[in-house]
């Protein structure tokens, strides 16, 4: 398979997902599954989370997920890269996104999909808002968050 | 030229997408960034904020990254992506 990439509105259903990935690659050698999957908090700063609302410019978005999953493949010698991301409105507790990866040792999966998220978080053209009871937060890559109505205007504040 | 806006960016426009009318019906891509400033309210604001270092913004130029030489035309679609948040 190599690399698959997705940007998605529904949940993975990853049971089936997993074992299946794991069925095709063991033949080649591989032991060694990593996955992570980051999911909504249901509180920020004190403040309880209604929901965090992501958009994606789609098409750059798969070019950039591509790109990175074909990097990791090259940099660290692993089988198989999958990054699926979510958008949409999700709710506390929801999926945002899946980083599968195979390899024959464990060490370079972990490692590969370390590094895939990373990567995924600074580049990837996806944006949230996350609206929670104390208001709504622009939330940027780096963790600072702009409150929405000081954006409005021409002002911000982190 | 049809201009799309993404994430906060759009808060600080008012608005997702906008129609520009290129004078010249085409304009250089290192002068996109002014035309835009006077075309669309509140594009300025982020001008100045990408000038202070405070944020760094992404054109695309019919979605792939603008580049230095490229010239940009009325029937063009420019994308303003602000930094990228995902995960």
């Amino acid at each position: 398979m190599g690399v698959k990439v997705g940007v998605i509105k529904d949940d993975v259903e990853l049971d089936s997902t997993l074992k299946a990935l794991a069925r095709q690659v063991a033949g080649k050698g591989c032991g060694a599954l990593v996955m992570f999957m980051g999911f909504v908090k249901g509180v920020v700063d004190g403040s309880a989370v209604k929901e965090l609302v992501y958009e994606a410019h789609e098409s750059y978005a798969l070019e950039k997920l591509r790109e990175i999953g074909e990097w990791a493949i090259k940099e660290f010698g692993v089988e198989d890269v999958v990054i699926l991301h979510r958008v949409g409105a999700l709710r506390p507790g929801d999926p945002t996104v899946y980083v599968i990866v195979t390899a024959v040792t464990r060490g370079k999966a972990f490692e590969a999909a370390a590094q895939v998220l990373e990567r995924v978080k600074h580049e990837a053209p996806i944006y949230k808002l996350e609206v929670r009871e104390d208001g709504e937060y622009w939330v940027l890559g780096d963790g600072r968050r702009l409150r929405r109505g000081n954006v409005e205007g021409g002002g911000a504040e982190a | 030229m049809k201009v799309r806006f993404y994430g906060f960016l759009r808060d600080y426009v008012g608005g997702k997408e906008f129609e520009v009318n290129l004078k010249d019906g085409s304009v250089k891509a290192s002068e996109l960034p002014e035309v835009l400033a006077s075309s669309i309210p509140g594009f300025a604001k982020v001008l100045d904020l990408t000038r202070k270092g405070e944020i760094d913004v992404i054109y695309l130029l019919n979605g792939k990254p603008l580049r230095e030489g490229d010239i940009v035309n009325d029937a063009d679609v420019v994308d303003v992506l602000p930094p990228a948040s995902g995960g």
